[in-house]
């Protein structure tokens, strides 16, 4: 059990850090949306109901109609029921710290690919991994570790999903849906669980992209920490460059092709809103996960390029 | 005689005409703000909304583009309060030219604070104008346009 443990540490670091990200952003939410709660409750105490009609948070009313239409319009149980399961997963994923993963997730699967890869190379293992398999193997074995970090971003989300649907007591009642909330989309919320299992395959091959690029940078450089900023460096030149590269520069003042800003912006593949065609940042983010992983097949193809740069790296 | 009463009634017809359908609303103008990058926020300076109690506030985008492209930007805001027990609103999209209510809440007198951002991370910033009617306003470091 230890032993799993330790093979897998890295892959663990990252899930816990997505673990206390998702609790973070619930209590951000809920401290920014109820903080007013406590003191709403002392003003209808001691202001409404007239048991400390001296306090300082009486004199802002002028009259009993001010202060009535105070309790009326900000009535705390009124906005917590617009917050259903759906409206609630969105608003966590959307306007909250989670949302920083928009380029930060980038990181975190570069820390568990090359935490647990990098390793073989710089103690010394990879040797003993080429003695007790055919190479191929070995690839296939590293591989097996990108898809299962890939899968990370896509399981957040579902885990966003469980607990808002639990916090929100499994309120799938869309009645009360403030419709000018920004994370409102009537397709989205008509069809809920089809718009989300795109989202988490979106999510999939961006973070497949993302752990390719951690395999690259692994045989390119000797220290972990190194090889995990240039692959962060990396994603912010491919963001940069399909981003101003492609839609500024070439379809936007070359082509005159406009208001395509959406789906060139990879790192905001989070969520879209109403009017958005999901099938081209599908099509995009599997793309750009098939060229990167032709690039990673064209690095480690050769087998005796890869024994040099692991014997760069242990002299 | 006569023609002093015609006067006076058509007066009196007209005066009420004009002020059929109006309210007064006061609202303060922020131009040329600058959205930042990622998940970076505008937040305005307070602005101190009057004693009316029941004018919820709207704020309205009125020019957007992105500072490289040229394109529009989906622009997102929140309205914070900053008194004791006063709500703040959940972010709504700001589409060109609509007036957006934020609803319930935000007719309660005193300091408020308008929060405007992305409503995706961009890499580039975005330059943008907002009318941002408070109903009454007590007083706003921007100018202040509409009347009471």
């Amino acid at each position: 059990m230890l032993k799993k443990i330790k093979h897998n540490k890295y892959f663990l670091l990252g899930s816990i850090l997505i673990l206390i990200l998702i609790g973070i952003s619930f209590f951000q939410f809920y401290q920014e949306n109820f903080s007013y709660v406590s003191e709403y409750n002392k003003i209808k105490e001691y202001c409404y109901e007239e048991k400390m009609p001296e306090h300082e948070y009486c004199k802002v009313f002028k009259n009993k109609e001010s202060l009535k239409s105070y309790i009326k319009n900000s009535d705390p149980h009124k906005l917590y029921k617009k917050y259903d399961a759906i409206t609630l997963t969105s608003e966590i994923v959307r306007h909250t710290i989670f949302s920083t993963l928009q380029y930060f997730s980038p990181l975190i699967i570069a820390l568990i690919v090359l935490g647990t890869i990098h390793n073989h190379f710089s103690s010394g293992m990879f040797e003993n991994y080429l003695l007790r398999m055919k190479y191929k193997d070995y690839l296939k074995k590293n591989y097996k570790i990108a898809i299962k970090s890939a899968l990370i971003m896509p399981v957040s989300l579902i885990i966003i999903f469980i607990i808002s649907s639990i916090m929100s007591g499994f309120n799938f009642d869309l009645s009360n849906v403030d419709t000018s909330l920004s994370v409102y989309n009537e397709w989205k919320y008509n069809h809920f669980f089809l718009y989300g299992f795109i989202i988490c395959l979106i999510q999939f091959f961006i973070s497949l992209l993302y752990a390719n690029i951690a395999l690259y940078c692994c045989k390119q450089n000797k220290n972990k920490i190194v090889a995990i900023i240039m692959s962060f460096i990396i994603f912010i030149v491919i963001d940069i460059f399909v981003y101003i590269g492609i839609y500024i520069i070439f379809l936007n003042k070359f082509l005159g092709l406009k208001e395509l800003s959406d789906y060139f912006n990879i790192a905001g593949y989070w969520f879209f809103d109403e009017g958005s065609n999901l099938i081209i940042p599908l099509a995009i983010s599997f793309l750009l996960q098939l060229i990167s992983f032709i690039f990673v097949i064209n690095s480690f193809k050769s087998k005796e390029k890869v024994v040099l740069a692991y014997e760069k790296q242990i002299s | 005689m006569k023609y002093l009463k015609g006067t006076l009634f058509l007066f009196v017809v007209t005066l009420c005409l004009s002020m059929a359908g109006v309210s007064a609303r006061q609202y303060t103008q922020l131009i040329n703000i600058k959205i930042p990058i990622w998940e970076g926020e505008f937040v305005s300076k307070q602005v101190d909304k009057g004693d009316d109690w029941s004018m919820t506030q709207k704020v309205k985008k009125t020019a957007i583009s992105d500072d490289l492209s040229g394109d529009g930007r989906a622009i997102e805001g929140k309205i914070q309060g900053m008194f004791h027990g006063m709500i703040t609103t959940g972010w709504k999209n700001l589409p060109q030219g609509s007036n957006v209510d934020f609803g319930s809440g935000t007719e309660t007198q005193g300091g408020w604070k308008l929060h405007l951002k992305s409503a995706k991370s961009f890499i580039t910033t975005a330059t943008g104008s907002f009318n941002w009617d408070l109903g009454t306003i007590d007083s706003s470091p921007y100018p202040i346009k509409g009347s009471r």
